[in-house]
């Protein structure tokens, strides 16, 4: 809808829908302080009775060559803050997706491994879960960060080394062929 | 818009005694001269430019100081990416700084700060923008205040530049040094234009986490005014807790409105 106005103070003079029962943050390239400001309302009017939802706190979204793109995390940070409360995180590390995987698929973790290149969400999770984890070098994560949190004597670290790593993924196939 | 009843009134009368009132805000929305055209048009007389001390103001200094002042490599002091509105933008011009433009190609003169400020006009786009910038280890990362939100007229709430910060920072890995509130370099233009005694000086406000820790950070003694943003409850809430820092935020005083103070400057 068009805002009311040219200024926050005529922002929030717009009717609230009164259906509106939690706030929902994910990835929105189209993210604004208008929107901030419309989930903040909701979040204030409703208190505890409105969800604040994160979909994940990815900081960054890889790019090329280095750079990046902000990543969800930073919505879902801006939105805490400014309503002085935490986001119910639904993605990795946060175990609520797994969960919904084992029971539409009856998986059992001890015969189950999670693959994924990315230690603070994929890893964390699958060793969070009961997991065997796999980690594949073909992404975010270098060799050097995993040793790293291995040697590191902090056991919230340990969580994050994962049991197995490939070079690549497709370096399972021989195993596959037998 | 009104101003809390009796003020004007407390302010001509510190006047009259001989006392300096001085103004520190952590409002990165406008330039001191519009706030000194504010409180005259709230009533208020007296009130000059440069008793006004406002974190869009003192962000300017701070980057003034960092990017021009002394030393340098000689390649230039490089520009300024602020994430705020004109008033803001207007006061680091009028520190001598250049702005980058929103949009622009990375190009040019370098940018060697980020400047994130009140910004009503906050996209994603601005924010990918800021973090492009802060790959540069030496591209400083700095925000106005620490606000998450401030109180509107109704009784509703809009969004601050602590919020803000948060996303820039979470996006960029880095940590934003805060020139506002509760932090201490406000106080330290304050004492650089006017050589305050803080032995000598109260300071009032009506907000425990940035008003009273100020105070208690710069050596002041400090009255809570509950005309405003945090509740009597609350202060006494900080009392009773066990932990050192919820000390910091106890005001020494409290008065239900600035106001309350005029008698005691009768006698």
């Amino acid at each position: 809808a068009a805002l009311p106005g040219p200024a926050p103070a005529d922002w929030v003079q717009a009717p609230l829908d009164p259906a509106v029962r939690a706030v929902l943050v994910g990835f929105d390239e189209h993210f604004s302080y208008a929107k901030l400001c419309q989930a903040l309302r909701y979040l204030l009017r409703a208190g505890p009775d409105c969800l604040l939802v994160g979909t994940n706190r990815d900081h960054r979204l890889p790019l090329e060559g280095g750079a990046g793109i902000p990543g969800t995390g930073c919505l879902v940070k801006a939105v805490e803050t400014a309503a002085q409360r935490e986001a119910f995180i639904v993605g990795k590390p946060n175990r609520f997706m797994f969960d919904c995987v084992a029971g539409e698929f009856q998986v059992d973790p001890a015969r189950t491994i999670m693959v994924g290149d990315r230690l603070d969400t994929d890893i964390l999770m699958g060793n969070d879960c009961g997991l065997t984890t796999l980690l594949t070098l073909t992404g975010v994560t270098a060799l050097d960060e995993v040793r790293g949190h291995q040697d590191s004597g902090c056991a919230a670290r340990h969580s994050l080394v994962p049991d197995f790593y490939v070079d690549s993924i497709a370096d399972l196939l021989p195993a596959l062929a037998e | 818009e009104r101003a809390v009843p009796g003020a004007p009134e407390l302010l001509e009368r510190l006047r009259r005694s001989g006392k300096a009132a001085l103004f520190v805000s952590n409002n990165s929305r406008r330039s001191v001269a519009e706030l000194e055209r504010r409180f005259s048009r709230l009533g208020f007389r007296g009130v000059r430019a440069e008793h006004v001390f406002s974190s869009a103001l003192c962000s300017a200094l701070f980057l003034r100081q960092r990017l021009l002042g002394g030393g340098g490599n000689g390649s230039g002091a490089g520009r300024v990416f602020v994430l705020g509105g004109e008033g803001l933008r207007g006061e680091v011009r009028d520190a001598g700084l250049r702005l980058a433009g929103e949009g622009e190609p990375a190009s040019g003169e370098p940018v060697r700060a980020v400047l994130v400020g009140y910004d009503d006009q906050f996209t994603f786009a601005k924010l990918a923008q800021a973090c492009g910038y802060l790959r540069d280890p030496q591209c400083l990362l700095v925000a106005t205040d620490p606000d998450p939100w401030h109180p509107l007229s109704d009784g509703q709430r809009t969004p601050g530049t602590g919020s803000l910060t948060a996303a820039v920072e979470t996006a960029s890995g880095r940590k934003a040094l805060v020139v506002g509130k509760p932090n201490t370099y406000m106080f330290d233009c304050i004492v650089e234009r006017f050589g305050v005694d803080p032995s000598r000086t109260l300071m009032v406000g009506d907000r425990l986490e940035t008003d009273i820790l100020f105070g208690k950070n710069c050596g002041l003694a400090t009255i809570l005014t509950l005309t405003g943003v945090s509740r009597l409850e609350e202060a006494q809430a900080y009392m009773a807790s066990d932990s050192a820092a919820a000390k910091d935020l106890v005001p020494n005083y409290y008065v239900d409105s600035i106001a309350d103070l005029i008698p005691g400057l009768d006698e």
